[in-house]
């Protein structure tokens, strides 16, 4: 009897909580659930396809063959897929240092008590606001080398002119400072949030302690925000890798290929040379080479804290 | 509140949203009876946007059951091809696109292109009035995938107020190539920053497609006749681009346009360049500008004044019979004689038919672009055109590269051409695709 009496409660409550577990579910999914299906839908159903197409010749216009890994041979005899990823690699190695160093900078330039600080903290962002589209528009016709605004300013100083976006060697340093004034404001926000988190104590502290602006900067400023910096420079290292949009506005890859990024590339082969299956393959080649520095990046930070640990 | 459902009733309600969403539309059921609806996507801004948006406003007040939705395609005609490959592969294409005639290759091996072999038979639509080399570009391996939309040639256009003022004379119906560099060397002022004649050097086809008549008057050629060589390195191809190193290199009387032509229009637009290699298309653009210009065929290689020229087209894409049929009809209207005339008269563009020119109406068409004769007599320059293949694109972004290293004076001529062909026999090799 008082089995029967002490288990049916119980049983009820196992009941119930199902039933209310089940409603939690449906509640979670139907949140979730169209976010996951955009995703699916957006996302990786694309990413399968365009997998699916790297091992085929199709052009987009009609379904391929089988061609097995042919793309990805051919790759490594592709004189433009090499300069391209030097073009890229380039973008990478100016851009990173240079955006977190100028970032943190005006950061900290930034985080005062001035008058007016937020007019100088807009002027900063909005760079990154403007739409590529304009920027290129523009920064084509400052960087001209002929009919140019910065060439103007040099020949009336009397300076030697330059070959600027006209000039196969200077071209993609142009497009590389234009892109780290667009993108800088994004590092300063977040590294201005970053320092703003600072405990005011622990400055207190280094201030009670000597400490001078250049070591407070060091050693107080610089280690705090390390978590942002390894944020910004991973999220720099995809943005970078994923330059296109600039090079669309102003060179279209030339003079001689000399902006030619990966992804410009990737969409060249695809929609201008119909090569969709071989485009596919550089979009994955790509995809690997991303992954692999994130995995070895998550693999270096591991370590040390292991190390430290 | 009646819309307050049970919760699997929310999700199951949301999630077919998304999946539309995401699925982007898929079944859309061609009504059986009633007017039929189809789109078009015509690529054109300003004038002729205009001027199709007009004509298209009329054919659907006509009384035959076809209503016709016009846009550009959210597109210029440079990024048609691009945009109609991603709408093709994700079904949600137009019934006609205005597609360049270089592309028709590509675009008729999709299963979605529409096969007009039979309807143009048909005596109503004229289809021998159009040119043959229109005919040709619209007719892929015996298949006809749609209608001549424009057709036009290079011309050379020039500044008449620079050229008195640099005491050079207007160039006449047989001059040459020295006579082309000479003036442009006359009108170049460096120290006010004006250029003889311009250039581009970005990566794209507007790089290339001027070369190719100085290729053809010496006697050379693009590609072998089976497609399978690159032959422009021969040495027509580097007298070719010889001429023009030796222009931008020594003279320095070529302004190099980094980005695509259109900045160096607007430079030829006002008096900073002397002569510009263009088509009909950019007479609006000039008039517009109040510019003083002339218009001459392009220099000849002993008498001969060969030019390079792009029929576009309407390709029409299938989605029913019934569509099919609608676009073709809306196609044979638009490009009938009359409504061309008045194209024509709008937009500063060549007479795609032969007989155009007997239209009572086609002499005020001559009055208000001064010049147009001369490219319409220019249409018999145009013997030749563009490999039609679909290796074509690429092989001119090789060409591209070395117009661009050779003007530059970073390489010599005959090592950026064997370059170039080293490349584009590679890319030439490589099958299907």
């Amino acid at each position: 009897m008082s089995g029967i009496a002490a288990g049916a409660p119980a049983a009820r409550h196992a009941l119930g909580w199902n039933r209310r577990k089940l409603g939690d579910h449906v509640a979670g999914w139907s949140f979730a659930g169209p976010a996951t299906l955009i995703l699916l839908g957006f996302s990786l159903v694309p990413m399968a396809w365009a997998l699916a197409l790297s091992f085929t010749d199709s052009d987009l216009m009609r379904a391929g063959t089988n061609v097995g890994a042919a793309n990805y041979q051919a790759l490594l005899q592709d004189p433009v897929f090499f300069q391209a990823l030097r073009n890229t690699g380039l973008i990478v190695v100016l851009y990173l240092p240079a955006s977190l160093v100028i970032g943190l900078t005006v950061a900290v330039l930034l985080n005062r008590k001035v008058r007016g600080i937020g007019f100088y903290r807009t002027c900063f962002l909005v760079p990154y606001v403007v739409s590529a589209t304009s920027v290129g528009l523009l920064m084509g016709y400052i960087f001209d080398r002929d009919f140019g605004l910065l060439n103007g300013v040099l020949a009336t100083l009397g300076l030697p002119v330059q070959g600027l976006l006209g000039s196969p060697s200077q071209a993609m340093l142009v497009l590389t400072a234009v892109f780290l004034w667009t993108r800088f404001g994004f590092t300063v926000v977040i590294y201005l949030a970053a320092i703003q988190e600072i405990s005011k104590e622990v400055l207190d502290a280094a201030a009670i302690d000597g400490a001078g602006r250049w070591s407070t900067f060091r050693h107080i400023i610089v280690p705090s925000v390390r978590p942002m910096t390894i944020f910004l420079a991973v999220w720099g290292v995809i943005d970078a890798l994923q330059f296109f949009d600039l090079v669309m506005t102003t060179t279209q890859g030339g003079p001689a290929n000399s902006t030619v990024t990966i992804v410009y590339y990737v969409w060249q082969l695809v929609f201008k040379f119909s090569a969709a299956g071989y485009g596919a393959a550089v979009a994955y080649t790509l995809f690997a080479g991303m992954l692999l520095l994130m995995l070895l990046g998550g693999l270096v930070v591991l370590l040390r804290r292991r190390a430290r640990a | 509140m009646r819309w307050r459902t049970t919760r699997p009733a929310v999700l199951a309600a949301v999630t077919a949203l998304s999946l539309a969403v995401a699925g982007c539309g898929g079944g859309e059921e061609p009504p059986a009876s009633g007017p039929v609806e189809i789109t078009l996507w015509h690529g054109q801004a300003g004038v002729a946007a205009k001027s199709i948006e007009k004509l298209v406003a009329r054919f659907n007040k006509g009384d035959h059951g076809i209503k016709v939705r016009s846009e550009s395609g959210g597109v210029t005609p440079d990024g048609m091809l691009p945009k109609i490959t991603a709408a093709l592969t994700s079904d949600a294409y137009p019934d006609i696109a205005y597609l360049y005639g270089s592309w028709a290759p590509n675009v008729a091996r999709n299963p979605k292109t529409a096969d007009l072999t039979e309807f143009v038979k048909n005596p109503a639509v004229g289809w021998s009035d159009f040119w043959a080399g229109e005919r040709e570009a619209a007719t892929i391996e015996g298949k006809v995938i749609g209608f001549p939309a424009v057709v036009d040639n290079m011309v050379v256009l020039y500044n008449k107020r620079m050229f008195a003022r640099a005491g050079v004379q207007e160039p006449g119906p047989d001059w040459t190539w020295e006579d082309f560099r000479a003036a442009a060397r006359k009108t170049t002022d460096a120290k006010k920053g004006v250029f003889g004649t311009t250039w581009p050097i970005s990566g794209g086809e507007e790089a290339v497609w001027g070369l190719w008549p100085l290729v053809w008057q010496n006697g050379g050629d693009i590609l072998s006749p089976d497609h399978k060589k690159a032959v422009f390195n021969s040495a027509a191809g580097q007298k070719a681009l010889g001429l023009l190193r030796d222009m931008a290199v020594d003279d320095k009387s070529i302004y190099l346009d980094s980005t695509a032509a259109e900045k160096s229009q607007k430079l030829f637009e006002s008096d900073r360049i002397g002569m510009f290699l263009s088509g009909p298309w950019v007479l609006p653009d000039l008039q517009a500008a109040k510019l003083d210009y002339g218009v001459a065929q392009l220099p000849g290689t002993a008498g001969n004044h060969e030019t390079v020229s792009g029929p576009d087209n309407w390709v029409v894409f299938q989605h029913d019979e019934r569509r099919v049929k609608a676009a073709a009809e809306f196609l044979s209207w638009l490009t009938s004689a009359e409504r061309q005339l008045e194209w024509m008269i709008d937009t500063g563009s060549l007479p795609i038919r032969e007989s155009i020119s007997k239209l009572p109406g086609y002499q005020d068409y001559l009055k208000k672009y001064p010049g147009i004769e001369v490219i319409s007599a220019n249409l018999a320059n145009a013997k030749r055109v563009r490999p039609p293949t679909t290796k074509y694109p690429r092989v001119s972004s090789f060409v591209a590269e070395a117009i661009a290293q050779a003007l530059l004076g970073r390489s010599d001529v005959k090592t950026a051409l064997d370059e170039a062909v080293r490349k584009s026999e590679a890319a030439l090799a490589v099958p299907g695709s």
